[in-house]
């Protein structure tokens, strides 16, 4: 009797895990969204004027194509981290020149004009560019990558000392 | 071994089973909620709408209103209660209702919808400020409803050159309804948008002409917009516009060029004509490095796509499966669609966007 218990039970694991794996690999559209709407919160008014709803933001001049820290400024602002996702690969690294984290953001040299032209894309050359960072007084030194290549880094600790303080 | 017990089995079963029969479709008629002005004056009347986007019978529907006081700190001073508008049995075409005295100022609104259907209860909550917006540098939500961190937040900023701003409000809200609510795949992610009006202006300039008349001129709070997704210059002149580092140029009136720069700015969508921007985003990307590729990908689009789409990128040496208009090969004044590919990267990217 208990091999029939075993055997039923085993069968039936076998079928919640087939189901299961089924429903995974077919997961409709609205299925998808169900789950993206049971994961949103609700819009709360307050959301800005909560203490804890808030990142540092960089800004920080390009020379000659060249992110350098010259005239940069730092203010913390209310908000949160906006969706990471572009080309354009930031390295936060730590006093011991640990990663603390990996942001990644549209590339903020870029010029890129999707109207109808001859050229399309350039660099910007000079001027001043917008890096938001979260809220944390570890970061020392920034990496700066397009795609895999690196392409400069600057040292952040005494701005971020000073905000943080 | 103990001797099992089949009520404990029973239970996980028909739980699954009625996951399976209560998993989540729309039924029709697929709906939207609006109102409008999108932004209005203490004073002004406010209509809300509630959009037939498809055939289908309603029941019955209520709209209802909730009005809170904030503060130039953003602060809830007074919660108000929620009171019924207005309530409709049996209605054909779309719902109106124009509330005509106006909500007052320094008001943050809340409406909802609740729609019953044969097969469906639905429910929209939509919260708008009235204007001016009393946070002093950071823009007024005109059309939110997820809290920031789970949703794609969008800010419309107005451009120095527009004459009359209520054109630009109502070009915002066309943006809404026009563009991202009207993109079949966008409209089926409606919920998971943050619409924003900023109260200082940028200057856009031509692409064409950065080399005399600079880049973009921010707005003096562009760092306060840094928890936006997206950051729409909207303009009135026309110009060769162009994006640059999440901030993005367009005409007021262009509603494909908005969705082409949302689906590089939010999605992270590559190009899809010749000359301009390629990569491999990951998971589904749009472009590919070789034709082989593209045509290796196609079945990861279910049956949306066949390998005999691969097709190569003007000139360029990259690949892509759209056989079409698609919206990323195309900007301007009307928008056309995003393709399969486009549409799995769009799906990736809410889940991912509300879960992380």
């Amino acid at each position: 009797m208990k091999t029939l218990y075993r055997l039923i039970t085993i069968l039936i694991l076998l079928l919640l895990g087939i189901v299961a794996t089924a429903q995974e690999k077919t997961e409709t559209d609205d299925e998808v969204r169900a789950r993206v709407e049971k994961n949103t919160s609700p819009y709360s008014p307050d959301y800005f004027s909560k203490n804890q709803n808030g990142i540092y933001v960089l800004e920080l001049t390009v020379k000659e194509g060249q992110i350098v820290k010259d005239n940069a400024t730092i203010k913390e602002v209310a908000g949160k981290m906006p969706y990471s996702t572009g080309n354009f690969n930031i390295q936060l690294l730590g006093g011991q020149q640990e990663v603390i984290a990996n942001l990644k953001m549209q590339d903020p040299l870029l010029l890129r004009s999707c109207d109808e032209g001859e050229t399309h894309l350039s660099y910007l050359k000079d001027g001043r560019i917008f890096i938001p960072l979260p809220k944390s007084n570890k970061i020392t030194n920034l990496e700066f990558f397009r795609g895999k290549e690196r392409i400069g880094g600057i040292e952040v600790a005494n701005l971020i000392r000073e905000i943080s303080n | 071994m103990k001797t099992l017990n089949y009520d404990l089995l029973r239970k996980p079963l028909l739980i699954v089973c009625i996951a399976a029969a209560l998993s989540s479709c729309e039924k029709d008629p697929v709906t939207l909620a609006l109102h409008s002005p999108v932004y209005p004056s203490g004073s002004e009347a406010v209509t809300y709408t509630l959009e037939r986007v498809s055939s289908g019978n309603i029941n019955s529907a209520e709209l209802y209103e909730t009005v809170s006081t904030i503060n130039s700190s953003g602060t809830i001073t007074s919660t108000g209660t929620e009171n019924l508008l207005q309530s409709w049995t049996n209605p054909g075409g779309d719902l109106n209702f124009t509330k005509s005295s106006g909500n007052g100022n320094n008001k943050l609104i809340t409406y909802r919808w609740r729609v019953n259907t044969p097969e469906q209860t639905k429910s929209f909550v939509v919260s708008y400020a009235t204007r001016p917006y009393p946070v002093a540098n950071m823009p007024a939500p005109v059309y939110v409803q997820g809290d920031p961190d789970d949703v794609f937040d969008v800010v419309f900023i107005p451009d120095t050159d527009i004459s009359n701003i209520n054109d630009f409000y109502d070009h915002s809200r066309r943006m809404i309804s026009e563009s991202f609510f009207d993109e079949s795949k966008s409209r089926f992610w409606r919920r998971q948008y943050n619409f924003y009006i900023n109260p200082q202006r940028g200057t856009a300039t031509d692409y064409d002409q950065i080399s005399t008349a600079g880049t973009h001129q921010v707005p003096s709070n562009n760092a306060n917009l840094s928890f936006a997704e997206g950051r729409v210059l909207m303009h009135q002149n026309n110009l060769r516009d162009y994006a640059s580092g999440g901030l993005y140029s367009s005409e007021m009136q262009n509603r494909g060029t908005i969705l082409h720069e949302s689906g590089h700015g939010l999605f992270d969508l590559a190009d899809e004509y010749g000359g301009g921007s390629h990569f491999q985003t990951d998971p589904y990307p749009n472009n590919w490095p070789s034709l082989a590729a593209a045509q290796a990908a196609a079945s990861d689009y279910g049956s949306c796509k066949t390998a005999a789409d691969g097709a190569q990128i003007g000139s360029d040496s990259w690949y892509h499966l759209c056989v079409s208009n698609c919206q990323m090969i195309t900007t301007g004044l009307t928008h056309t669609f995003y393709d399969c590919p486009g549409q799995y990267r769009i799906n990736y990217a809410m889940l991912d966007n509300a879960i992380n």
